[in-house]
């Protein structure tokens, strides 16, 4: 079919942001088996994203050569001993300093049904996403497809901001009429084991118990305490 | 010149003025960057009937849905239905307390290669007998594609 009237063409353009990939990130690490005394044994693995600021992130880690992978901050809890499920078991979480070097933090810890500890090779893969206020960076050299493509089902970004936490609940208005998807992350002032000033996976805070919740209306957050002053960065999807 | 490539001609400058006008403005994508794709999703929920919790005693459910995740990002929302219509983040772990203290619910999520599995704890948190009402924990599971 030929193009005779230009006035007929048309070219959408979405209305809405989507997250920028500015990188990914491949790593290993072992971690040493926890004894009953020394429970949870640590490790970290840093890598230098070039970017000399804070970003956001997502990531994955797996701990069985990468037959399954978790995100950041999961555990696989230990069920052989069903009437005594092992919760804590091995997790890997992450952060990006303010020198914009990112460091996977793990955490191994002892299983006291099972009298046991097991030294584990963390695999783990991170996608780093631009803040809203990132400042000009230049992406990570990849071999990977960090193209957008329309053709795809990109998760929309209706709404996103920063705000410091702290005190009491903090409730954002979406008004969508459904439960939407959220992400979080946040900074935080504590300084260990992360840097200060650090920009932290939300799992750090809902492993402290303070939650995000979601309704037709509204997100909440909970207030934060024992991590310093907290600024959280959050964005709330258009998706269902 | 023919009537085609005026055609091309005028789409171009029209889309150069779109791309400098518009793009920026309302398309993160300007610069080209990738984002997360939507990719798969999953409902599913586990029912935990109402019962009799003796003093420091617990019960456990799992629910579970064939969604593998082999090579991408996740999220999982959960509700405590019968509790709250409130559907909370996993971030790693969900931990709440109910009926003032009194027990404790905890929730992790994790993949096992075939399956999302969502493994609850409902702990009494008191040194007597509680009831437990009848809770249905629905999950929501999402899976996204990144760029690994």
């Amino acid at each position: 079919m030929s193009v005779t009237d230009a006035t007929k063409i048309n070219m959408a353009i979405p209305g809405y942001k989507i997250d920028q990939i500015i990188g990914i990130h491949s790593g290993s690490f072992l971690i040493a088996a926890p004894t009953f005394l020394s429970s949870p044994t640590t490790a970290t693995d840093n890598f230098t994203t070039g970017f000399n600021d804070t970003c956001l992130f997502q990531g994955i880690f797996s701990v069985d050569g990468g037959t399954s992978w978790n995100d950041f901050g999961s555990y696989k809890p230990n069920l052989s001993t069903p009437a005594q499920p092992v919760l804590q078991t091995v997790t890997c979480q992450g952060w990006v300093t303010p020198a914009g070097v990112f460091q996977a933090y793990a955490q191994n810890f002892y299983d006291n049904v099972h009298a046991t500890g097991t030294a584990y090779t963390v695999d783990y893969k991170v996608a780093f996403l631009a803040k809203d206020d990132q400042n000009a960076i230049t992406p990570i050299p990849t071999n990977e497809i960090l193209n957008y493509l329309s053709s795809f089902n990109y998760q929309k970004i209706f709404a996103s901001d920063t705000f410091a936490n702290g005190g009491s609940p903090t409730v954002v208005a979406h008004n969508l009429g459904y439960v939407p998807k959220v992400r979080a992350w946040g900074t935080s002032t504590l300084g260990s084991p992360f840097i200060s000033g650090s920009m932290l996976s939300y799992d750090w805070f809902g492993g402290s118990n303070f939650n995000v919740k979601i309704d037709t209306t509204n997100v909440t957050f909970d207030a934060i305490t024992g991590y310093g002053t907290v600024n959280i960065d959050y964005r709330i999807y258009l998706d269902s | 010149m023919r009537l085609l490539d005026t055609v091309r001609s005028t789409l171009t400058i029209v889309y150069i003025w779109i791309a400098r006008m518009i793009i920026p403005k309302n398309l993160a994508a300007a610069g080209g960057l990738d984002g997360f794709k939507n990719y798969s999703a999953a409902s599913f929920s586990v029912n935990v009937p109402t019962q009799n919790l003796g003093a420091a005693d617990f019960i456990s459910f799992t629910a579970s849905t064939p969604l593998n995740n082999s090579n991408s990002i996740s999220q999982v929302q959960l509700q405590y239905s019968g509790l709250s219509n409130d559907y909370y983040i996993m971030n790693g772990i969900v931990n709440t307390f109910w009926n003032s203290g009194d027990y404790e619910i905890e929730s992790y999520y994790y993949f096992d290669g075939t399956n999302l599995n969502v493994f609850t704890v409902i702990a009494n948190q008191t040194a007597g007998i509680i009831t437990i009402p009848d809770i249905t924990i629905n999950c929501r599971g999402f899976l996204f594609i990144a760029p690994f």
